[in-house]
């Protein structure tokens, strides 16, 4: 029989380990759970988002409006979504609004949404401060679709709803970060536990014991308050036994 | 010779109980000539004098006549756990030529099962156990008993163990389930090896039971 030294990873004791902690892993869930709530609570700030229609359609000839106009019209809402969040764009609505903001910024405030097989497109402005959402989304409706319009050689890009300054905001939803706290504090908590458990050099099975020692067990004596108060206080051994006569009817 | 209570220390519990069957079946099934045995561990309070004590009397309880040593000089932890209140003479005097076998050697009120105590603290135990008289007296409590339980100080504070050890049949380590070190055992494992003394086994003390699932192996049956 040899002994062993080395760190061993056994998964079948792993789980079981913390099958037996399961009671700590419930409470960093609950202590997760409460911390993204609270948190979510005390330090989100509500996004304001503000809202410009935009309506693309070509116009090729002077006299009227022809098929062809509308399938190119459709190509271009392509276009328009990338343009619209381009530097040149981001750049002008800056000096325009005297923004203390980046271009990249201003890119990363604006979605573009569409119905499909529709020319007309919603650009939504999110913003923390709700009239700089406005003021952008209007921007983009002026400034920016002027430019866009250039860039794509074509006549006025046509607004059909200017922004409103939004009078309510949307904050995150604190029950959803508390299901992903909770779920990382499981996560976290189970790693910090194996670790402990696979560091942990006691020897206390009768494997652990083979492993370390190359010994057979002789016997394996239960922790058993009795064998503790036999020698703590003699005298209260009834005590004991009822305690012990207790522990068995409970089983 | 005075008579100690051993009775009413004997644990009751089930599991208990059955753990120590156990561990005695295994003890016999060691061999004929493992009858001379000390217990000891690599910490104090890993519960070789608690073991000892159960193990001895539950030897006494199959009608084998058995003597329990309480050899650990340095700490004499069963004469006041078995609140012993007769004369105060035990190995430390005979080793120390102050007594003689008799005058040491306890009756208790289990048949078959006698107590040696440790006796006066004396400032040399080590070499008191190193000397001829203890193989003497070990040679003489062989003829006498069935079975001798050695309850020996812990070798991870002093070496009594290690001394002792090739003068006997055998070594039993008790661990703490719940509180030990590999490398510790280790250690006093080659320790005892060195020492010329026989390692019979392991006592895996105080373990949770409800941890085991999953380990207990099958061959723990109780024969009896
Ligand atoms: N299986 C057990 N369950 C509960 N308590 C125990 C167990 N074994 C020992 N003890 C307690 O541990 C303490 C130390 O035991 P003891 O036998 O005096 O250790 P040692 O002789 O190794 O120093 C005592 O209070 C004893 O009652
Ligand atoms: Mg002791």
């Amino acid at each position: 029989m040899e002994e062993k030294h080395e760190l061993e990873l056994d998964f079948g004791d792993l789980f079981r380990y913390l099958k037996r902690k399961i009671l700590v892993l419930l409470l960093a869930a609950l202590i997760g759970g409460v911390f993204g709530f609270v948190f979510t609570k005390v330090t989100a700030v509500p996004k304001y988002s503000a809202n410009i229609s935009v309506y693309l359609m070509i116009k090729q000839y002077e006299e009227g409006i022809v098929y062809s106009d509308y399938q190119i019209s459709s190509q271009l809402v392509y276009d328009y979504q990338a343009l619209i969040k381009c530097r040149t764009v981001a750049d002008r609505v800056i000096e325009d609004l005297d923004l203390d903001m980046t271009p990249e910024q201003v890119a990363d405030a604006i979605t573009v949404d569409y119905e499909t097989y529709s020319r007309v497109l919603t650009v939504t402005v999110t913003d923390s401060d709700p009239q700089r959402a406005a003021d952008i989304a209007n921007a983009l409706g002026n400034q920016g679709n002027e430019l866009v319009a250039d860039m794509m050689r074509m006549g006025a890009i046509q607004l059909v709803d200017e922004a409103k300054v939004p009078d309510s905001g949307s904050v995150a939803n604190p029950i959803t970060r508390a299901v992903l706290f909770a779920a990382v504090a499981v996560v976290l908590t189970a790693g910090v536990l194996a670790v402990i458990r696979v560091l942990d050099d006691t020897i206390r099975s009768e494997a652990d014991v083979q492993r370390y020692l190359g010994l057979s067990v002789l016997g394996i004596i239960p922790e058993n308050a009795e064998l503790t108060a036999a020698a703590k206080k003699p005298a209260a051994k009834p005590a004991a036994s009822k305690a012990s006569a207790a522990r068995k009817e409970k089983r | 010779m005075d008579t100690v209570s051993v009775k009413k220390h004997m644990a009751t519990d089930f599991q208990v109980t059955e753990a120590i069957k156990v561990l005695r079946t295994n003890l016999f099934f060691s061999g004929n000539d493992k009858r001379v045995v000390a217990l000891t561990s690599y910490q104090a309070s890993e519960g070789k004098s608690t073991l000892a004590l159960q193990l001895a009397a539950s030897i006494a309880e199959t009608g084998k006549r058995v003597v329990l040593v309480d050899a650990d000089l340095r700490k004499s932890a069963l004469a006041s756990r078995l609140r012993y209140r007769g004369k105060p003479v035990g190995l430390s005097h005979y080793l120390s030529g102050m007594a003689n076998a008799d005058e040491m050697l306890c009756e208790t009120d289990v048949k078959g099962f006698y107590m040696v105590f440790s006796g006066a603290r004396v400032p040399n135990p080590a070499e008191l156990l190193g000397a001829s008289s203890f193989d003497k007296l070990i040679a003489a409590l062989r003829d006498t008993f069935d079975y001798v339980i050695v309850d020996a100080a812990p070798l991870g504070q002093v070496i009594d163990a290690a001394i002792i050890a090739p003068k006997l049949d055998g070594v039993i380590m008790v661990i703490n389930a719940a509180d030990n070190s590999y490398k510790n055992e280790q250690r006093i494992k080659h320790q005892l090896e060195r020492s010329g003394g026989k390692i019979l086994g392991v006592i895996l003390n105080r373990v949770n039971l409800s941890e085991l699932e999953g380990y207990y192996s099958k061959n723990h049956y109780s024969y009896d």
